[in-house]
């Protein structure tokens, strides 16, 4: 599983599904016809919120700051406000009752935060995933039980190796 | 003249800066507390702080500037637009310091003030004015008159009036006889004077002005005219010269009338005559602007013409160095003017700090401007940054050009009108240039469209580290940051 990210734009909601490999970004994108696509993005930092991207090869110069309730995005064409969201819509969300947490990257566990068996709540971080340099911890989810670890600590992975499970708990 | 102060700020400050500098005559600056560190200030010889922000303290302070140009040495002041330039007080305060004041006598400048003497100047010259009563109805038979000597759709308007209270637009003889004696009462009720005037209404007019400059040895001559009809909210925003709607005999016939009305008013220096144009291709005479205009390089661009240099050697008493005949304008010039306000938020203002910027330059392309990367635009003053003119052979090149350089035109930080202008470029009537002062009336700006920007800075969003601007003046992680996947380390190490 990679970083995915909900964003609200014109009234329409966006998944955004992002992942590194080979110093590399990849965005999936998917569209309103539901089709997804992927697409490279590389980003240079150019100092005070400014950033150049290469979003799909080509350049684009973005601005971008924290805006009440959401996030304001400039170009030099279009200001628009989006809100992110880092998880699915409620109702989606529900229906998964049961999670197979995969590795978003190839890396190497580092540390492991829970034991099989422990009540974890939604967001919290079951292990940490160390790839290019970069600790990315991997959070549950879902609430529930910690189900299964697939991985312990020190493991080399794969990009997409089952790393743990969780089964939803009914706290409602 | 060796030093000139002057009293603005903004582009146009930087932009009479400019010319006085290739004169080799010092540029005094002035900055209110909002503006130590505007481009005008940085780029002038000597600049003095004359108060606080808000205008009427500072940009407006009659004698705080007069006592700055005494102080810094100047032997003239230049106006620019707005502010103090059209007000006589302060030309006729400004000649009592033994100052030059660069631009028309106060006397001139007040007859033109006057929208009433104004009228009478250009009646006096011959010079069409709107055909409307010079007195007031009270009897609806006699306005039926009037409404049919004038000829319908006329405007009925109330003497005293005001706020549009007791203005009526009035179609034929059955509407009149309505609407009048309404418009009457409201205009009783709101005035206390319930006479109305009736004027021509003029229903999809243009706005076509004529650009005059006028020596004080007599001479006077008209440099063409410019398209003024691409308004919002009677706030211009883009301007062409030569107008798309004038043929050279009508280009000649008002060039004419500004000219006889200027030599009338006893006018002298750079001016601009106003006009409305009707669909018949009839032009009456709206009013007279005694400064510098906003959109004055469109002019220069097709005279190869230096309007300030004109203005300081008109001011200094030289005679203007050519004749009617010997000028000849070449090619097709159009301005854009940016300005900070969000046209995804209904065009309110963006004050802010500009993050970056990159101006646009290349073949026929002039910039105005005001502003730098860094700068931080101030809340308390016109939301002009800078204007964008690109000159073409002919229009097609012109607008080809502009569009051009608008894309090119990279500045993030705040919102500017810069999206909108991408879509008025795309207007049918704008492109074919048959457009009039209602082009904007049912404008609507499209959806922000940037999909393409969205992953990216979402990617930027969840997992950088803080930036110190972000940092600044919050308390803590904004909320927005934390559910963000955390990073554990700076994200350029992805």
């Amino acid at each position: 599983m990679a970083r995915q990210v909900f964003i609200e734009f014109n009234g329409k909601m966006l998944r955004v599904e992002y992942t590194s490999e080979n110093r590399h970004i990849w965005v999936y994108e998917q569209e309103e016809n539901g089709k997804e696509r992927r697409v490279p993005l590389e980003i240079v930092p150019l100092g005070g919120g400014v950033y150049l991207a290469f979003y799909n090869r080509s350049p684009l110069l973005f601005f971008v700051r924290n805006d009440k309730g959401g996030v304001e995005i400039q170009t030099s064409h279009v200001s628009l406000r989006a809100r992110i969201r880092r998880f699915q819509p409620k109702e989606n969300r529900q229906s998964e009752n049961h999670s197979i947490v995969r590795a978003p990257m190839s890396g190497t566990v580092i540390l492991v935060k829970k034991e099989e068996g422990e009540p974890v709540s939604e967001g919290e971080g079951i292990l940490v995933l160390e790839a290019m340099k970069m600790q990315n911890e991997i959070q549950a989810p879902i609430p529930g039980i910690l189900k299964k670890l697939h991985v312990q600590a020190g493991q080399a992975v794969t990009h997409g190796m089952p790393l743990f499970e969780i089964v939803r708990t009914e706290t409602r | 003249m060796q030093r000139v102060l002057i009293a603005n700020r903004g582009e146009i400050a930087v932009r009479i800066l400019r010319t006085l500098h290739e004169m080799g005559i010092h540029g005094v600056a002035i900055y209110s507390e909002a503006d130590q560190t505007a481009l005008h200030v940085l780029l002038s010889d000597q600049a003095f702080p004359i108060g606080p922000e808000e205008a009427r303290q500072s940009y407006l302070n009659i004698e705080r500037i007069i006592q700055v140009a005494k102080e810094s040495g100047a032997d003239a002041i230049h106006p620019g637009y707005g502010f103090l330039s059209e007000n006589p007080t302060f030309a006729e305060e400004v000649q009592k310091a033994g100052l030059v004041f660069i631009g028309p006598s106060p006397e001139a400048m007040q007859r033109m003030g006057d929208k009433v003497e104004a009228r009478r100047v250009a009646e006096k010259a011959g010079v069409p004015v709107i055909p409307g009563t010079s007195e007031g109805f009270l009897d609806v038979d006699d306005a039926l008159d009037a409404a049919q000597r004038i000829g319908f759709p006329v405007l009925l308007k109330a003497r005293m009036g005001g706020g549009g209270k007791g203005m009526r637009v009035v179609r034929n003889e059955h509407e009149l006889k309505t609407l009048f004696p309404m418009a009457s009462d409201e205009a009783l009720k709101a005035f206390g004077d319930g006479r109305i005037y009736i004027e021509k209404f003029i229903e999809s007019p243009r706005h076509v002005e004529v650009q005059i400059l006028a020596d004080h040895h007599g001479n006077v001559v008209y440099l063409g005219e410019r398209e003024c009809s691409v308004q919002r909210r009677h706030q211009k925003v883009l301007e062409e010269s030569p107008s798309p709607a004038l043929t050279e005999s009508l280009r000649k016939d008002m060039g004419e009338a500004a000219v006889a009305l200027i030599r009338e008013a006893g006018y002298t220096n750079a001016g601009t005559v106003e006009f409305l144009l009707d669909e018949q291709g009839r032009f009456y005479f709206l009013e007279v602007n005694a400064r510098l205009q906003v959109e004055h390089p469109v002019t220069e661009m097709r005279f190869g013409l230096d309007l300030v240099q004109l203005q300081i050697l008109v001011a200094m008493g030289e005679r203007l160095p050519f004749r009617q005949k010997d000028l000849t304008p070449h090619g097709h010039a159009i301005e854009a003017r940016i300005y900070a306000e969000d046209p995804y938020r209904n065009f309110l203002p963006s004050p802010g700090t500009i993050r970056f910027l990159v101006e646009p330059g290349g073949p026929g392309i002039r910039v105005d401007s005001g502003i730098y990367a860094g700068y931080t635009v101030p809340v308390y003053y016109d939301p002009i940054l800078s204007k964008v003119i690109a000159w073409g052979k002919d229009r097609k090149e012109a607008l080809t050009r502009l569009e051009r350089a608008l894309k090119d035109y990279l500045l993030l930080g705040i919102a500017t009108n810069l999206p909108f202008h991408h879509h008025l470029l795309q207007h049918s009537d704008l492109q074919s240039g048959d457009y009039t002062t209602r082009i904007l009336e049912n404008f609507q700006m499209p959806e922000p469209e940037g999909r393409e920007a969205i992953p990216a800075a979402i990617v930027v969003q969840t997992t950088q580290p803080p930036s110190p601007t972000r940092a600044q003046g919050k308390s803590g992680i904004s909320r927005w940051r934390s559910v963000g996947f955390p990073a554990s380390k700076p994200w350029e190490d992805w």
